[in-house]
């Protein structure tokens, strides 16, 4: 099967392992991620601020484009998911979008009027392609790695299109699946900050604290959004030092570790593109010899 | 957004620098150890790419800001 990918612009380079793992995983399982040619940025936070309609027109030129390519189209990026799907939900909800769409799109040589079923990978892997067959796939189980599963906030809300908007449960089958120990966690849909991170990092600090704070024995955080990888990540030596704590946790993507489940290799996975080190997570899990 | 304006899609670096020069210069010092550490592990690239749809990408900022009568409708790339 084939399916129309929106990457995203964090998946070019600041997320270049999500990427290539999420593209990795789907060979693994016979299907295939053809990128979009030319897709433009989803308008990802900022569109909005400047206009709305140019919140909805940015994602809604690769909707044009992908309407081309198929009926529907999958994205990684969390972001990316919700401008995308928020398209579609606008135009069905508002008549009058349509034509103010049309006059911005029309300046382009497009026009979009709906019909691109917008899907994350999470869902595309737990609901299409199915746990049956990810299993068939394992070839090695993650041996009761304690992983936390963290979705974030925008693939599930405000559209929970597929899982529960406050404690979803997807990934978390998906992992117990590979053979990890999922840690429970109820602030699994808790904000990471975003780009408060940047914009009020005392905020975001703190966010990112609460978030860390009661999971530190864990072996890994796993998550959907780059965004959310990125925060958890980079920032954890001055999160130490609020906590009082030493804090070394590895954030990774579902697909690093569905990847690592399935045998394929370091240059799919980019698990060395991590700030924290994996190594010994991958120690941990007696692969450290499939590695060179 | 003036990134995605003039390329097409998002550049991080620019879009930290543009922010950090406008509202904090100073700020700037404390991004560099983990811009270093990114760049080490190719998470970060110098230069930014335009998509070959730049134009048009152009022409959707200038008619939805006109529509919305939000500033910047004219003002271009720059």
């Amino acid at each position: 099967m084939k399916y129309t990918y929106f990457p995203g612009c964090s998946l070019e380079v600041t997320a270049h392992d999500y990427d290539s793992s999420a593209r990795a995983v789907m060979r693994a399982l016979d299907s295939d991620l053809r990128e979009l040619p030319d897709w433009n940025c989803c308008g990802a936070t900022g569109a909005e601020v400047l206009s709305y309609l140019l919140s909805v027109a940015l994602p809604a030129r690769n909707l044009a484009r992908a309407r081309a390519l198929g009926d529907q189209i999958v994205t990684t990026c969390s972001a990316c998911y919700l401008n995308l799907f928020r398209v579609n939900s606008h135009l069905a909800q508002d008549p009058g979008l349509q034509p103010r769409l049309d006059a911005v799109l029309g300046e382009a040589g497009l026009r979009y009027t709906g019909g691109v079923r917008v899907r994350h990978l999470l869902e595309l892997l737990v609901t299409d392609i199915g746990l049956k067959a990810i299993a068939r796939r394992v070839q090695r189980r993650l041996g009761g790695m304690r992983v936390v599963p963290y979705y974030g906030c925008l693939v599930v809300r405000p559209y929970a299109q597929f899982d529960g908007p406050d404690l979803p449960t997807s990934m978390d089958r998906l992992l117990t699946l590979l053979g990890a120990a999922v840690v429970p966690y109820p602030m699994k849909t808790r904000c990471c900050g975003g780009v408060l991170m940047t914009t009020q990092p005392e905020i975001g600090l703190k966010l990112v604290g609460d978030l860390l704070a009661p999971i530190l024995d864990a072996d890994c955080v796993v998550t959907v959004c780059p965004l959310c990888q990125l925060n958890l990540e980079a920032y954890q030596r001055q999160v130490a030092a609020r906590l009082g704590r030493a804090l070394q946790l590895p954030i990774v993507y579902f697909t690093q570790l569905m990847g690592l489940a399935f045998a394929l290799p370091e240059r799919d996975l980019q698990l060395d593109a991590g700030l924290v080190g994996t190594e010994k997570l991958i120690r941990r899990l007696g692969h450290a010899g499939a590695w060179a | 957004m003036g990134v995605v304006r003039r390329h097409g899609r998002n550049h991080e670096p620019e879009l930290l620098l543009r922010y950090f020069l406008r509202t904090n210069p100073l700020g700037l010092a404390g991004q560099a150890p983990l811009g270093l550490a990114m760049w080490r592990r190719k998470r970060m690239s110098v230069l930014a790419r335009d998509i070959g749809g730049k134009a048009e990408v152009e022409a959707i900022f200038r008619k939805s800001l006109e529509l919305d009568g939000a500033r910047g409708a004219e003002e271009g790339p720059g």
